[in-house]
């Protein structure tokens, strides 16, 4: 007796148009999303007439062109001025940190002391107009 | 002469894994990203390290491109306005938060003079956009 060959099941649902739409959706989400992870860094703006500290008490970091860097008028680099602020924010927690930009530094830069010095406990920074370039 | 009854063509590659692999991706793109928000003109913001999520629903953002555009909101704004505009917002909503989105290239002359600008309305503390550094 021969038996008869089981015809295959045939393909009921066709997938093409469900994976046309699954591209585009695919295609849709890559182009409209983002992936940049945006966070901020808080500054305080100070009030025309807040009192400047005094010259000890104050810690006063000018960013120059360049790599410069000076901690209330002298040249440092970025370990000392992150000592000289854990050892002030110990003296005087809430102490007030003091960042001069020249005019010509870009943000980038800025924001990249902005980070060691929040990095070393520092909550209250300001950006200042700087009076006169840095030598 | 008995000529070959020609074969069916086998039905075409199996779509099947495609489809998986296209459905997993539509999945990741779906969940992990967030859309673009229309902006102006395209700011890219300086990296940081800093973890400091932005505000909630009453910020304002003050984009500052590289070439030194200004936009309140999703508005041009010349720098000479951008006080009296913020001053009218704030009168509007007491707990407004002020977002200065600028470029990293953007010198930090540019930024002080809109903080000058900022103070003389009243503003005492901005944050400062930021997207997270990969680690």
């Amino acid at each position: 007796m021969q038996i008869s060959r089981q015809s295959r099941v045939r393909r009921l649902i066709n997938l093409t148009p469900l994976v046309d739409v699954v591209f585009l959706l695919l295609i849709f989400f890559m182009l409209a999303s983002s992936f940049l992870d945006i966070r901020q860094v808080s500054i305080s703006v100070l009030r025309p007439g807040a009192p400047i500290g005094t010259i000890d008490d104050d810690v006063r970091i000018r960013i120059g062109t360049g790599t410069i860097l000076t901690l209330n008028g002298k040249p440092a680099d970025l370990k000392m001025i992150e000592a000289w602020v854990r050892l002030r924010l110990r003296l005087k927690p809430g102490q007030r940190i003091d960042v001069v930009p020249d005019t010509k530094v870009p943000l980038q830069r800025v924001v990249d002391v902005l980070d060691r010095l929040r990095a070393s406990g520092a909550k209250s920074i300001a950006l200042e107009r700087p009076v006169a370039p840095i030598k | 002469m008995k000529i070959p009854r020609p074969r069916r063509r086998k039905s075409g590659d199996n779509v099947t894994p495609l489809i998986n692999v296209v459905f997993l991706l539509l999945i990741f793109f779906m969940l992990t990203s967030s859309f673009v928000q229309p902006e102006l003109f395209p700011v890219a913001p300086p990296q940081s390290i800093s973890e400091a999520m932005p505000g909630d629903k009453n910020r304002l953002t003050i984009l500052v491109s590289a070439d030194g555009r200004l936009a309140l909101g999703k508005t041009a704004v010349e720098a000479g306005d951008i006080g009296a505009e913020v001053a009218k917002r704030k009168r509007a909503n007491r707990n407004l938060r002020i977002e200065v989105k600028a470029d990293g290239k953007v010198p930090a002359g540019r930024i002080l003079a809109l903080l000058d600008r900022l103070r003389a309305v009243g503003v005492n503390r901005i944050g400062l956009t930021t997207a997270r550094r990969a680690r």
